[in-house]
C-alpha cells in the first residue's frame, strides 16, 4: 500500500512535541516556523534518533508503534543534517560508500556525479570541502541507501546565496528520479516554494497549519505570513 | 649494565606493557560510556576514577597494601585461585598499576569519544549502522588517537612509577624490583653513576614514548582537519 508518510509522534525533550502530518509518496513537504519550534526534534523522532511515543507508517509499514519502534538504523531514512553531518575521517567517496549495504565504489561514484562531483573532490576529506561540496557529499549519502523517506534538516543554512540556489535547484531534480516521501525543514521560504507540493507551520512543538505549499507559503492570510508578519 | 639491571629493565618494561594491554580496553569502554552516559551520577563516578592520581602515592599504596592484603576478600580470593599471595608480587603491582594508571588512560579516551558528538551518532544510524557497526567504523577510528593517547601516558607513567609499586610490591629483585626502585637503591648504596645510567635510560624510554604522543598529535590533527 503506497501511502507515503504518516506521522503522528509525541515527545518530551529537548521540546515538548506533538506533531502530525502526511506526506503522500513523491511529495516533498516544506517544515517551517520560528527557531525552537521542535522543526530538528520532529525529523529526529521520525528517524528513531529521539525517544518518542505515537505512530510512524511508512508505505503501511509502523516504524514506530505506541511506545515501541524501530531502532532508528533500522529505518530507512535519507537524513541531510544541519552542516551535513559527515564523517570528518572519511574521504568524500568514503563517506557515501559507508551508508552502502552492499559497498559499490562505481554506484558511489555515479551517486556523487549526480550530485555534480567527479575526479579528485572524492579524494577529499570534508574538512578539504567548501560547504556547498559538503552538502552535495551529504545528500549523496543519503540517497545511497535508496531510502523510503528523506529528511533534510536545514540543509543549506550554511551555504551562500547562488550555492544555496544551486542545490535547490539539484534538490528538485534529484527529487524526481525518487518516490521518497520528503521533509525539508528550512527558514527560507523561497528555498520552500523551490522544492516543496506542502507546507506546514510548526510552533511550539505543535503542527499550526498545512496544505499545499503554495497555499501556505503565499497567502497572507495564512498563519505563517500572519506570523512573519508581526515578527 | 648488571644483571640485576636487565632484570629490572625487563620487569618494567613488562609491567608497563602489561598494564596498557589491560587498561586499553577498560579506557574503551569506560571511556566511552561516560562520554555518552545521560546518568546523574556521572560527575561523582568520573572523580572517583580520577583520585588514585591526585592522592598520594603512599595514600594509595596503602590503600591498595590493605584492600589487597591476605586478610581481604580480594587478597583471599586471589590466594585461593593462584596459591599465592597479591601483594608483593608482580601480579599485585599490576593490579595497582592499572588502578592508579586508569585516569590517565581514561581521559583521553573520554574526550575523545565525547568530540565525536551526537550528530555523527546520528548521522552514523542514519546511514544504516548498527551500534556496534557505528562504534566500529565511526567512533574508534575517530577516538582513537585519543585513546593511544592515554595508552602511551600510562606505558610512560608506570615506567616511572615508584611509591605505589614500592608500598604494594617492596621492591623483590626478579619479582616486584622495577627500574626505578633500583636507580634508587643505586643511590641509597652512593652508586651515582650507577643510578645515572639507568635514569638515563628510563629518560631514553620515555622520551620516545613522548615522541610517539606527539606523532600521534599531528595524525590526529590530520583525520579531524
Amino acid at each position: 500500500m503506497a501511502e507515503g508518510l504518516q506521522v503522528d509522534l509525541a515527545a518530551r525533550a529537548p521540546v515538548p512535541l506533538r506533531a502530525g502530518l502526511h506526506v503522500p509518496p513523491g511529495q516533498t513537504l516544506a517544515l517551517v516556523g520560528p527557531s525552537g519550534a521542535g522543526k530538528s526534534s520532529l525529523l529526529k523522532a521520525i528517524a528513531g534518533l529521539l525517544p518518542a511515543s505515537g505512530q510512524v507508517r511508512v508505505d503501511g509499514v509502523a516504524w514506530q508503534d505506541g511506545a515501541t519502534g524501530l531502532p532508528a538504523w533500522q529505518r530507512r531514512v535519507g537524513l541531510v543534517l544541519q552542516g551535513g553531518g559527515l564523517f570528518p575521517h572519511l574521504d568524500a567517496l568514503g563517506n557515501v560508500m559507508i551508508a552502502q549495504e552492499q559497498p559499490d565504489g562505481d554506484v558511489a561514484r555515479a551517486l556523487l556525479a549526480a550530485v555534480q562531483l567527479e575526479g579528485a573532490v572524492l579524494q577529499r576529506r570534508p574538512a578539504q570541502l567548501s560547504g556547498g561540496e559538503q552538502m552535495r557529499v551529504a545528500l549523496a549519502r543519503a540517497l545511497s541507501r535508496e531510502p523510503a523517506v528523506l529528511l533534510l534538516d536545514e540543509p543549506f543554512a550554511a551555504v551562500d546565496r547562488p550555492v544555496r540556489r544551486a542545490l535547490i535547484a539539484l534538490v528538485a531534480r534529484l527529487r524526481q528520479a525518487s518516490a521518497a516521501p520528503m521533509i525539508i525543514v528550512t527558514h527560507d521560504l523561497e528555498e520552500a516554494a523551490g522544492i516543496a507540493d506542502l507546507a506546514a507551520f510548526m510552533d511550539a512543538g505543535a503542527i499550526v497549519e498545512s496544505g499545499p505549499a503554495a497555499e501556505i507559503l503565499s497567502t497572507p492570510a495564512s498563519r505563517l505570513n500572519r506570523w512573519l508578519a508581526s515578527a | 649494565m648488571t644483571a640485576a639491571d636487565a632484570t629490572a629493565l625487563r620487569l618494567s618494561l613488562l609491567l608497563a606493557l602489561a598494564t596498557v594491554a589491560i587498561l586499553l580496553p577498560m579506557a574503551i569502554g569506560l571511556g566511552r560510556w561516560l562520554a555518552i552516559t545521560r546518568w546523574r551520577g556521572r560527575p561523582l563516578l568520573e572523580a572517583l576514577l580520577f583520585l588514585p592520581l591526585l592522592l598520594p602515592p603512599t595514600v594509595v599504596g596503602l590503600a591498595l597494601l590493605v584492600g589487597m592484603g591476605p586478610a581481604s576478600t580480594i587478597g583471599r580470593l586471589f590466594e585461593a585461585v593462584t596459591g599465592g599471595r597479591l601483594v608483593f608480587s608482580f601480579a599485585g603491582i599490576v593490579v595497582a598499576s592499572v588502578l592508579v594508571n586508569l585516569p590517565l588512560a581514561m581521559q583521553p579516551a573520554l574526550r575523545a569519544f565525547e568530540a565525536v558528538g551526537d550528530d555523527l551518532r546520528a548521522a552514523a544510524a542514519s546511514c544504516g549502522l548498527s551500534p556496534f557497526a557505528a562504534f566500529r567504523k565511526v567512533e574508534l577510528p575517530l577516538a582513537w588517537p585519543g585513546i593511544a593517547t592515554g595508552a602511551v601516558l600510562a606505558f610512560a607513567h608506570t615506567l616511572g612509577e615508584f611509591g605505589v609499586v614500592l608500598m604494594v610490591g617492596g621492591a623483590i629483585p626478579g619479582e616486584t624490583a622495577t627500574l626505578s626502585l633500583a636507580i634508587y637503591d643505586r643511590v641509597q648504596a652512593f652508586d651515582m653513576a650507577g643510578a645515572g645510567r639507568l635514569a638515563l635510560l628510563l629518560t631514553a624510554i620515555s622520551v620516545l614514548a613522548i615522541t610517539l604522543l606527539f606523532l600521534l598529535g599531528r595524525r590526529e590533527g590530520g583525520a579531524r582537519g
